[in-house]
């Protein structure tokens, strides 16, 4: 009896997962189908439209892949060597460093952009496609820190150890720790590509003209949210070929690399370079953390303004406090199902596959109107849509993802034999997953659910459209408080939230510190 | 007994789920007594908000109110309700400029309402119709730099952009957005398409430096990085009262030129409003004297339209300045083209 219990329980929180992951790709189909709709019958019009003019195109293109190509670049050059180092090396307040990168991942992207505009005025090279890349690049260097940090930190000793006997020092890193740190490093890339195509706070600010603000302009034209839609669509098609590009070369690999069941990874000693590689972190640190931090504290101005801030947004900070975990944890929810389906299940993968490939691809402002177009109707849709549900759901679209990305690796080291013996002792999934599937990807799913976190924290053009009114978001809050600059209010709010964060992550830090930082040094 | 750890681990995580996710929905469930508008508002929170409150306190009618950001343009407040149309969530649109106020007049999205309050607006700031009002207008201003610009070269005209003396020198927002755009459509509508388009290709000739906005071309002038440039009234009065050294010149307001824009704001019911009675009660609030009063005193300095007002505009008003002459229906007309315009030839 209990068992059956336990099956129907299990086969209806199966149900409600594909539901609601059906649910989340649902608006985005919607609008790609509709470009190709008008008047009623299929059309190519809103391609026509949106494509008329393709030298201004190939333009906006040229810049969007500077802007993309460049805060990759400068992202990985910081992030990549800052990961490993903080991660697998005996280097002078690595943890300390970690905490910044936390805290700096919170900083919106605004704060920094402003940042580097008061060091360097009007002056030419920062309004151009490779200011807003550097500008894009130091802000996200710290999630690509922490992304491919962890990365690093699931090396297999074991193999780490061998290629010592074989190699030295430096084959030991090229032949064992990056292969165990691609995957972050592709994850990471990936993010920042999409995060940075996508955004357009800093390059409207810095007057950079990209697809981003294209499909703005199509909004601003009247010519509806088709063509906008429509114009989107090469960087869709290309995001999609990238991220699908990286799944065919990553598929034969990670298995039992990233996570998988290695212990704890050993620290590599730096002995005489420690502390010059300690005063270049503290350089780069002091780019993309410190200067922002200074800025927020500077123009916060007394520490009274800390009580005017909590009291000019309470309301927006404590519900966006409750709605983005709630949001963060949903997506777990999805993203655990989805992607075992993807490392496990042939037919499943292709459809949940297209899915993600979809919703990772299409810009906020897109997602914001299709969730309109779905919920926005009498009956369950309608109370959805006036309630905070059809905020939660844009949270969820923007970072599922991001949060399947996470975990494919970790999912893909638990063997196959563990899975099929527990399946033999007559075990249902719930038993499998507690004790075959969550010992191994439980780190995984706490970097999935604090990047699902962060980006439903920073998310602005689709939760703007689909938030009810009465309840405004702390993201748009926080930008109707900037007219142009970082004023007192905005600022509090700003710190309000890294304080608040930096608690929650030094608590969620004790689950992992046994696991991420070694307790042998190699030679 | 695994079985029963397990059945009971689903049961605890589907009792959690079914809490959190009421807590989401339960706010959505409102009481059918309590007495709602909602309105989205175009105008900064800071100054919209206390009017709206006013409101709330003095009818107990609760306000639940959308607010624009400026980092997602138009994409906000204009496309909800244009997306919400079949089943329109908004009661009340308080928009800080016209022209695409009147685009979703055309589109067929407003209901029309003869407030009776809109009497006292000048009929060239009113739909005929009803179908919108505007009142507490701002104003379409050059902003100069005292340090940069000697008392004899000072700039009388939008024009002067275009002067060569100032080649680079000046700034105006990207006329895609906001007033600006609201700007580059009635010059469309008022001078017609050749005259406009010539006039801003001599901007571009001119390197007119193009901004994020009307508030970074007032930060600039200031800044002395600009020495002048065309904002608006709110944006510039703020340089000016914080003792930084500009000016506002008033353009265009001699008898032989074209007038000075002022842009008002607009309110509209949305046809179909869930809560039509209230939204009509808050639009006669909206334009009342005391509320136009309100915004003049206010930081935004913004321009009572109703004569009725007493309180004293910190700027020039219609009655002081030249105004342009500006048919806002036609400008709207003009809008795509104008925006084709700019985007095509202009921000290259």
């Amino acid at each position: 009896m209990q068992v059956r219990i336990a099956k129907i329980a299990g086969a209806m929180l199966a149900l409600l997962a594909a539901c609601l992951g059906a649910l989340c790709v649902l608006p985005v189909l919607l609008m790609l189908a509709g470009t190709f709709w008008h008047h009623g019958h299929p059309s190519l019009f809103h391609l026509a439209a949106a494509f008329a003019d393709t030298a201004r195109l190939q333009s906006l293109f040229s810049t969007s892949a500077v802007v993309a190509a460049g805060s990759v670049g400068i992202a990985l050059l910081l992030g990549v060597p800052a990961g490993f180092l903080c991660f697998r090396t005996n280097l002078p307040l690595r943890r300390a460093v970690i905490f910044a990168c936390l805290l700096a991942s919170c900083i919106p992207l605004y704060v920094t952009s402003t940042c580097w505009m008061a060091l360097f005025g009007m002056h030419v090279w920062l309004y151009s496609g490779w200011g807003a890349a550097w500008i894009s690049g130091i802000a996200y260097a710290p999630l690509v820190t922490l992304i491919t940090g962890i990365a690093f930190a699931g090396s297999d000793r074991d193999l780490e150890d061998m290629a010592t006997l074989d190699t030295g020092r430096r084959g030991v890193f090229w032949h064992a720790s990056l292969p165990a740190g691609a995957w972050g490093i592709a994850v990471a890339a990936i993010a920042v590509t999409i995060l940075s195509l996508w955004d357009i706070t800093i390059t409207d600010i810095l007057m950079v003209r990209t697809f981003a603000e294209e499909v703005f302009t199509q909004f601003q034209l009247g010519a509806g949210p088709w063509n906008a839609t429509a114009v989107s669509l090469p960087i869709v098609v290309l995001l999609a070929a990238l991220w699908l590009a990286i799944i065919g070369f990553m598929g034969g690999r990670g298995e039992g690399t990233f996570w998988g069941r290695v212990q704890s990874p050993r620290l590599v000693e730096l002995g005489s370079a420690r502390y010059l590689l300690g005063a270049l972190m503290a350089a780069v640190v002091a780019m993309f953390f410190v200067v922002p931090l200074l800025a927020l504290i500077r123009a916060l101005g007394s520490a009274g303004n800390l009580v005017t801030a909590w009291r000019t947004a309470e309301d927006e900070l404590l519900g966006t406090l409750y709605i983005t975990p709630l949001a963060a944890t949903i997506t777990l929810f999805l993203a655990v199902p989805a992607t075992w389906a993807l490392v496990r299940s042939r037919r499943g993968r292709w459809p949940i596959l297209a899915g993600l490939i979809v919703l990772i691809s299409v810009p906020a402002p897109i997602v914001g109107i299709g969730l309109i177009y779905l919920l926005n109707r009498d009956g369950v849709g309608a109370m959805l849509y006036d309630s905070q549900a059809g905020l939660v759901m844009a949270y969820v679209m923007r970072a599922l993802p991001f949060a399947v990305l996470a975990l494919w690796p970790a999912m893909k080291s638990i063997p196959r034999e563990a899975d099929e013996m527990a399946v033999l002792d007559g075990a249902g999934w719930p038993t499998r997953f507690r004790y075959v599937v969550f010992p191994e990807i439980w780190q995984a799913m706490i970097v999935a659910w604090f990047l699902s976190f962060i980006l439903a924290l920073t998310d602005m053009g689709a939760s703007f459209l689909v938030a009810p009114p009465g309840r405004a978001t702390l993201t748009t809050r926080f930008f109707t408080l900037i007219h142009c600059g970082v004023y007192p209010d905005a600022a509090g709010i700003c710190l309000i939230l890294m304080g608040i964060i930096g608690v929650a992550a030094a608590i969620l830090a004790g689950f992992l510190w046994p696991r991420l930082w070694g307790t042998r040094c190699t030679s | 007994m695994r079985g029963a750890h397990s059945g009971s681990f689903l049961l605890a995580i589907a009792a959690s789920a079914t809490v959190l996710v009421a807590t989401v929905l339960f706010p959505g469930c409102r009481s059918s007594e309590e007495r709602v508008v909602v309105i989205y508002t175009a105008l900064d929170r800071a100054f919209s908000e206390p009017i709206l409150n006013g409101f709330q306190k003095q009818t107990g009618i609760r306000v639940l109110a959308k607010y624009d950001t400026e980092a997602t343009k138009t994409v906000g407040l204009v496309s909800a309700i244009r997306a919400e149309k079949d089943r329109p969530r908004c009661d009340v649109f308080w928009n800080n400029e016209i022209v695409n106020t009147v685009r979703l007049q055309k589109e067929g999205l407003l209901e029309p309402y003869q407030a009776i309050a809109a009497k006292a607006i000048p009929p060239e700031f009113r739909d005929p119709e009803g179908y919108w009002c505007g009142f507490a207008a701002r104003g379409r201003v050059l902003i100069v730099n005292t340090n940069l610009v000697a008392p004899a070269q000072m700039p009388d005209s939008i024009y002067s952009l275009a002067d060569a003396t100032w080649k680079g020198k000046t700034g105006i927002a990207k006329p895609l957005f906001g007033t600006t755009a609201t700007h580059a459509a009635c010059l469309f509508a008022g001078l017609g398409r050749e005259k406009a388009e010539a006039l801003l290709e001599s901007f571009k000739k001119n390197d007119v430096k193009i901004q994020s906005g009307n508030k970074t071309v007032a930060l600039n002038v200031s800044a002395g990085v600009l020495a002048f440039g065309l904002t608006d009234t709110d944006d510039a009065i703020g340089e000016v009262e914080a003792g930084k050294p500009v000016v506002i010149v008033y353009p265009d307001s001699r008898p032989d030129q074209m007038g000075m824009l002022f842009i008002p704001n607009t309110l509209a019911l949305i046809r179909n409003a869930p809560h039509g009675d209230a939204g009509r009660q808050l639009i006669e609030y909206l334009l009342s004297p005391d509320v136009e009063g309100a915004l003049a005193r206010a930081e935004s300095s913004q321009i009572p339209l109703n004569p009725e007002v007493k309180v004293k505009a910190r700027v020039k008003t219609p009655s002081e300045v030249k105004p342009m002459t500006v048919d806002f229906l036609w400008a709207a007309e003009q809008f795509d083209e104008a925006a084709a315009y700019v985007e095509k030839s202009f921000l290259k």
